[in-house]
């Protein structure tokens, strides 16, 4: 699409102004450029502390469970590196977007992550895997896909450690995504499934095709789960009335999360 | 579609609600760039929406007022999301956002000059034009006057009239923001609301706001107040029916809270329309007796 280019007052406004919101020049520079301002110098400079918030508000929204572990790296028995205000405006300066969707924001974080020696080499694989979960939320065809040639061997963090090491932390409640079950390995097809709550999430990752589905179960689909998984029996489930549970085990079996007749 | 009476925003938190709720809901709204080239649940959930309801798209991302070229990918996403789900109306909002290859994912205020209001009037024409729609800006919240230069200083209202003359556009009155920008300015939020060219508004947005760090802060997060909502009789007086929406898009409670909301806004319309047409049908009787 062509554009006249805009008036030299406005290109000017915009040449200035752009450095300051980014907070790579003051409020003295800007108001030198261009003139003052009929506001006091704190009403520009709520600006830069509102675009460093959206920033902040963006990512944590896309690596929750990062975020944490920044903020409170002893509950997975990791030092003090950084603050996840510091990282994130680090981070925004070496990679800023133009991208119109607000997700795309964090696709380099895995990758910046990977290059920050000061901070764990886990870390990075984990901004993937959230990236990826992302995806499988949002995908055009309603189930996610890793990239070609990406397969489950490239995430060398080892999810299911990090999961049952957060379950033990006392205070697991307290994170942004709480996984406070189990991780279990089904048999074929391939399926990793891990039980997080609340809420509860099944993230459920064929192997053999690169899929990936994110599934929120309701109550039902949990107990029927969790009667197929073997983890209770149906007397403890006395309350469930039959034919709930059997069309929550129906779709399961639906999905391939549960096998008729197969006990893990 | 045509909309008419009282939205709500359609928000991720009440997703698995919404599609069934019994009380009266009369159009939805969405943040299209949340559903441009996404499937899964957010898909599914919109055309479980679209079965009930007329829907209205509300954009953030088009930097209106910005330096860059317009993205294209997005206007063709947008327009192609518009066909699917009936969307006669396209809204965005008087501000950039992008700038130097940088999005800073907000609504920032453009220096209220003329330059500046002509170069913003300039690109919402080719907006309209690259999606075949009519389009409504919104008034947005600026909670600092952006330097001018050399440039005079006009009014919020001065400058809105400017734009949407030039851009042949309408405009969506977000009336908290006239209240907002009013008391951070020390002005009087109804003077604002009459200086506006209320004659163009498309639609109607409400919303609460806080307080923080000594001015007022719209982030769609509390209850509209009392003052708003008094605001916004007088705006209806001058703009007649139009449709209205009840924003809540931060610490969202649960969907009751927000529906709550959206009956008072609809108790004030049809109490404040049927009076503006009354008044009219009352003068009419008076003219031909």
């Amino acid at each position: 699409m062509i554009e006249a280019k805009p008036h030299p007052s406005v290109a000017e406004f915009f040449h200035q102004v752009v450095p300051f919101l980014a907070g790579q020049t003051t409020c003295e520079a800007l108001t030198e450029q261009l003139g003052p301002s009929c506001s006091p110098p704190q009403r520009l400079l709520f600006y830069q502390r509102l675009m460093a918030a959206n920033v902040r508000r963006i990512l944590r929204a896309v690596f929750p469970v990062i975020a944490e572990i920044i903020a409170s790296p002893e509950r997975v028995g990791l030092a003090s590196v950084t603050s996840w205000e510091r990282l994130s405006a680090e981070f925004v300066a070496a990679h800023p977007t133009a991208h119109w969707r607000p997700n795309a924001l964090g696709a380099a974080f895995p990758e910046y992550l990977e290059t920050r020696a000061d901070l764990p080499r886990g870390l990075a694989d984990l901004a993937n895997w959230c990236l990826q979960l992302l995806a499988a939320r949002t995908a055009e065809t309603g189930v996610g896909r890793l990239a070609p040639g990406v397969s489950a061997a490239h995430y060398r963090f080892d999810v299911a450690k990090l999961l049952a090491r957060l379950a033990d932390a006392k205070s697991d409640k307290e994170l942004a995504v709480s996984p406070s079950a189990a991780v279990a390995e089904l048999p074929p097809p391939q399926l990793a499934v891990a039980i997080v709550g609340p809420p509860i999430v099944l993230v459920v990752h064929r192997v053999a095709s690169g899929e990936i589905r994110v599934l929120r179960p309701d109550p039902f689909e949990v107990a029927a789960l969790a009667l197929a998984s073997g983890e209770v029996d149906r007397d403890a489930l006395g309350a469930i009335p039959a034919d709930r549970l059997a069309r929550a085990s129906d779709r399961l079996s639906e999905l391939g999360l549960i096998i008729p007749g197969a006990r893990a | 579609m045509a909309l008419s009476g009282v939205g709500i925003g359609l928000r991720q938190e009440h997703w698995s609600v919404l599609p069934t709720v019994e009380r009266q809901v009369d159009w939805l709204e969405l943040v299209p760039e949340n559903f441009v080239a996404c499937g899964g649940r957010a898909r599914s959930t919109l055309a479980a929406c679209q079965a009930r309801w007329p829907l209205g798209v509300h954009g953030v991302g088009l930097s209106p007022g910005g330096p860059d070229p317009l993205d294209d990918d997005l206007l063709s996403g947008l327009g192609r999301l518009c066909d699917e789900l009936g969307v006669d109306t396209m809204t965005e909002h008087a501000s950039w956002s992008r700038a130097g290859g940088r999005h800073f994912h907000d609504l920032l205020p453009l220096p209220l000059t003329e330059p500046a209001a002509l170069h913003l009037a300039g690109r919402a024409r080719a907006i309209r034009r690259a999606l075949g729609r009519p389009l409504l800006l919104e008034n947005i919240t600026w909670y600092a006057a952006m330097p001018t230069g050399a440039e005079r200083v006009m009014s919020e209202g001065e400058w809105l009239t400017l734009v949407l003359s030039e851009a042949d556009a309408g405009l969506l009155l977000d009336v908290n923001n006239v209240y907002v920008n009013a008391l951070n300015h020390g002005l009087d939020p109804a003077a604002v609301l009459a200086s506006l060219p209320l004659e163009r508004t498309g639609r109607i947005h409400l919303a609460g706001h806080v307080e923080r760090e000594g001015m007022l802060v719209d982030n769609h997060g509390a209850p509209v107040i009392a003052p708003v909502w008094s605001l916004f009789r007088q705006a209806l007086l001058r703009t007649g029916p139009v449709p209205v929406l009840v924003e809540w898009d931060l610490e969202i409670p649960e969907l009751g809270r927000v529906l709550d909301e959206a009956d008072k806004a609809r108790a004030i319309l049809s109490e404040v329309c049927a009076k503006v047409v009354a008044e009219s049908t009352g003068a009419a009787l008076a003219v031909a007796s």
